[in-house]
């Protein structure tokens, strides 16, 4: 709920490129974040901003099976013939445990998979409405699945395969809203690269005896998760009368009547567009964002780099996480 | 999986496998396409409101193999007790049929079925006036008989939805014309079919009112330049205009 002066006010504010938090239209606020305060998780990051948006995001890495409706079709001539031998014994907890009902996702034969949700913690939650929350972190999740799933969201998921057109890694991106205070969908995007950034996979070792192929998992040895620099991040512009703004406070929110997310990756490609909100936005105004976000998507790609260059050299010295504290 | 009433069949089941090499290889020539259009064509559209007798408003929609029909209920007085009543809302259900596509879908909403639920209220709800409905709601429910492309489906979905919403008389700023496109590399194809779906590199899906020109959404997928989206979107803009106009025509028939 916002009154009609406090609107008035902040759509006249943003009309002449004055925000109350002293932002011009196309600042962003400061992005905290941490990585690997999670331990039990395969890779964790926390992205905190000033107004109060607290995302935290787990990766759970697991194995599962690749499942046999996967679009053969797609990529048919290039799996080779694995001479019928499916059975994958060995070493990997919970073969058969897809918990996987993705919804309308196409899986090659050869892939891994990534699984996101998105969820709020009921202490964020106090001031929307249940039945809205629930929408929105499905929109959310969604956005996450396509983007990460396709074959330009960035992971390597090739490479998350261990049997071919049995048996792959499924990396289980969790995503957990602890506060809210605007620009919520960017905050995830950031804590999910950084999390992918922080993500370890066991070791699997492929053995191919007599036609039976087993695998083995080694929790000692450890990669990295191939790609996660080409995940993209998303630039989310609020529409607030003829003017758009980024990373809103949950004030402009209010006041916004259109939100256009643009998922950017480090090449300056747009990974994915999606409008929100319940207003419409002139085609001329639509090109006009789409290009600003490519620009400042670029910014932000840098800047979180260099964020998580800092971390990985925090986590090389042996210092703890600050965590919570 | 939860609905064991009405489903005895496992609870897990797949599409059959055809061997490789039983279907012909796609090719996609931008020129000449499966079905003989090229990239800037769409496939050719029928529209016909009032197809439904129980409802306020209704419509059917066809083009190619795509099947939609849609029904809208109301105004009718607000189940969900909000806040703020100064308002109207839209109600949105958009479900695919169990048989309407290659793989046969369960009676409970799944994730995507209620992602498009949500994108055909926010890409309706620029157009309708629902400043003139407070404390009201107006539900709108979108079957896909048949399905060719996801993103042909929600595009048509949103055209037929609008065609049923003026149908019903109820107060709207303009219809709202949706149109989707593939990216083939950094070719743009308009309308992809099923087929040139499962082979595209990415998708986009615009709805438009043509007459205050104005986009009320829109939402893409895949990895493209800048220039391609922007190219893209223009194309989706006139093709707007074009699907406008057989959505006009279809309800002036109707009168």
């Amino acid at each position: 709920m916002i009154s009609v002066s406090e609107r008035d006010y902040i759509t006249k504010g943003v009309d002449r490129s004055v925000r109350a938090d002293g932002r011009a239209r196309l600042d962003f606020r400061d992005l905290n974040l941490e990585t690997g305060m999670i331990t039990q998780a395969s890779g964790s990051c926390r992205v905190t901003l000033e107004g109060g948006t607290d995302v935290l995001v787990g990766v759970k890495v697991e194995v599962g099976s690749i499942e046999p409706d996967a679009e053969a079709a797609a990529d048919a001539d290039d799996i080779d013939d694995d001479g019928g031998a499916r059975t994958a014994g060995g070493g990997g907890p919970g073969t058969d445990d897809t918990t996987g009902s993705s919804g309308g996702g196409t899986h090659a034969r050869n892939r891994g998979r990534i699984s996101c949700t998105v969820a709020c913690s009921p202490s964020a939650t106090r001031v929307f409405d249940p039945r809205d929350v629930e929408s929105m972190c499905n929109e959310y999740s969604q956005l996450l699945n396509r983007v990460l799933n396709s074959a330009h969201g960035g992971v390597d998921l090739a490479a998350l395969c261990i049997v071919p057109g049995s048996t792959c890694w499924v990396l289980n991106v969790d995503a957990l809203v602890l506060d809210y205070g605007g620009g919520l969908l960017d905050a995830i995007f950031a804590a999910t690269r950084g999390a992918l950034h922080n993500t370890r996979i066991p070791r699997a070792t492929v053995e191919q005896t007599d036609g039976r192929v087993e695998f083995e998992i080694e929790d000692e040895e450890t990669e990295i998760v191939a790609g996660w620099e080409d995940v993209p991040l998303t630039v989310s512009m609020s529409k607030i009368g003829y003017r758009h703004i980024v990373d809103p406070t949950p004030l402009e929110e209010l006041c916004s009547s259109a939100r256009l997310t643009v998922a950017v990756n480090r090449r300056g490609n747009l990974c994915a567009l999606q409008k929100g909100g319940e207003g419409g936005i002139e085609p001329s105004l639509l090109a006009e964002m789409v290009q600003t976000a490519k620009q400042l998507g670029q910014t932000l790609l840098s800047r979180h780099d260099t964020l998580l260059a800092a971390e990985a050299r925090r986590i090389a010295k042996g210092v703890d996480p600050t965590g919570f504290r | 999986m939860s609905d064991r009433k009405r489903v005895t069949g496992p609870e897990k089941s797949v599409a059959p496998l055809l061997e490789t090499g039983s279907v012909p290889a796609f090719i996609f020539n931008p020129d000449r396409r499966h079905d003989g259009r090229d990239v800037n064509h769409l496939r050719p559209v029928f529209m016909k409101s009032g197809v439904v007798r129980q409802a306020n408003g209704s419509a059917y929609l066809e083009a190619g193999k795509l099947k939609v029909a849609c029904a809208v209920y109301g105004p009718r007085q607000n189940q969900r007790t909000k806040i703020s009543a100064t308002k109207g809302s839209l109600g949105c259900d958009f479900k695919f049929s169990p048989f309407s596509g290659g793989r046969r879908r369960s009676y409970m909403k799944d994730e995507q079925e209620r992602e498009y639920s949500l994108v055909l209220e926010q890409a309706l709800s620029p157009a309708v006036r629902l400043d003139l409905i407070p404390k009201s709601t107006v539900d709108i429910f979108v079957q896909v008989l048949e399905s060719d492309g996801s993103a042909a489906c929600l595009a048509a979905a949103i055209t037929c939805a609008s065609l049923a919403l003026a149908d019903a008389g109820i107060e709207m700023l303009d219809a709202v014309a949706a149109c989707s496109a593939g990216y083939f590399e950094s070719t743009v194809c308009l309308d992809p079919t099923g087929e040139e779906e499962a082979h595209e590199g990415g998708s986009l899906v615009l709805s438009y009112m043509p007459s205050l020109n104005e986009v009320t959404h829109v939402i893409q997928s895949g990895e493209t330049s800048t220039a391609t989206t922007v190219k893209a979107l223009e194309l989706c803009v006139d093709a707007c205009s074009q699907i406008h106009a057989v959505m006009q025509q279809s309800l002036i028939a109707n009168v």
